[in-house]
């Protein structure tokens, strides 16, 4: 059933895939185009500098004219994100406008992960540290980065299994996960 | 892309290359080489020519005269292509143009502006003016 809302999301798709952001990727997932999921590379010379950090959208029937509820999946660090994963941003609530895509989402959302807004603070501890102790703050971001790496790998675990057997088994646990990010950094590059 | 189709009219041609067709058959003289093809031998003639057209493939093009090259911000087509709501574009989705000069098509602006969070105010989705539809 194509309808005004999934036709726009088709066109959102296609242009991420023709006209890529830096550091950013998403696609609708396979039985559902209201459905997506999205990776974020923490910018570069920020604390997220590294990181892949995982994010779902849902979209409803009244896209664009409503915003997705947007989510990260792995966990944050972040003076305007919620323990569960939801980010307090504007441009997702109040700021909305229709002329926004996904690509646009996406990368707002980045920027905002070295750009907290101090004044809507969403992690209270997250925002204090942000504030008063920049180094401990900076401490509990490299850990999230870190933890991000290996929530990626257990996703794309099966994939990796399946096309790399042989290679995996001779590689510590450890190495298998580097090899990963090395795939993320490229793609972020391109 | 539209294609017309005339036929049984006629054609002038009023200089070369240059066509127009009116409700009457021209007619025209024929003027003789210069260079006859048989030398020494040379005679006067005054048949005339009528050309009609039989068939006649027109192209035409069209395009909305406001909202320029761009896409609909809403919906993402080509203004000239229908929006995501209608199967074809033309007169039955047009251009809706805001006092801050924003075009969008009719439909994916009356949408926005119907959605529950942009009452009793609407603003435009590009600058976030008031929005207002300009004087035609």
């Amino acid at each position: 059933m194509t309808t005004p809302s999934r036709r726009r999301l088709m066109r959102d798709f296609k242009k991420l895939q023709e006209d890529p952001p830096a550091g950013v990727s998403g696609a609708p997932t396979e039985d559902n185009i209201l459905a997506w999921e999205a990776i974020i590379f923490g910018p570069q010379e920020t604390p997220f500098e590294d990181g892949t950090f995982k994010l779902s959208l849902e979209f409803t029937e009244e896209y664009p004219n409503k915003p997705p509820t947007v989510k990260f999946i792995s966990k944050m660090f972040h003076p305007n994100v919620y323990a569960d994963g939801s980010i307090c941003l504007d441009i997702l609530q109040n700021r909305w406008s229709p002329t926004y895509d996904v690509a646009a989402i996406l990368t707002s959302i980045q920027s905002l992960l070295d750009e907290p807004n101090p004044n809507s603070p969403a992690n209270s501890l997250a925002a204090q540290l942000y504030q008063e102790n920049r180094r401990e703050y900076e401490k509990r971001v490299q850990q999230i980065v870190e933890q991000s790496w290996l929530n990626f790998g257990e996703n794309e675990g099966d994939a990796v299994m399946k096309d790399e057997a042989p290679d995996a088994e001779d590689l510590p646990a450890g190495e298998v996960v580097d090899d990963q990010m090395d795939e993320g950094a490229s793609g972020s590059n391109a | 892309m539209e294609q017309m189709q005339v036929d049984e009219s006629v054609m002038k041609v009023e200089e070369p290359g240059h066509v127009t067709i009116s409700n009457d058959s021209y007619e025209m003289e024929t003027t003789t080489g210069t260079q006859p093809p048989h030398p020494g031998v040379h005679l006067e003639s005054k048949t005339r020519l009528q050309i009609v057209v039989k068939k006649l493939h027109v192209c035409g093009e069209w395009k909305w005269l406001q909202g320029g090259e761009d896409t609909c911000g809403i919906c993402r087509m080509e203004f000239e292509s229908a929006c995501n709501i209608c199967k074809f574009p033309g007169d039955d989705c047009p251009l809706v143009l805001g006092t801050c000069r924003h075009a969008f098509h009719r439909h994916c602006i009356e949408k926005w502006i119907a959605a529950p969070t942009n009452q009793p105010k609407a603003q435009c989705p590009l600058c976030r003016q008031d929005w207002q539809v300009a004087e035609p």
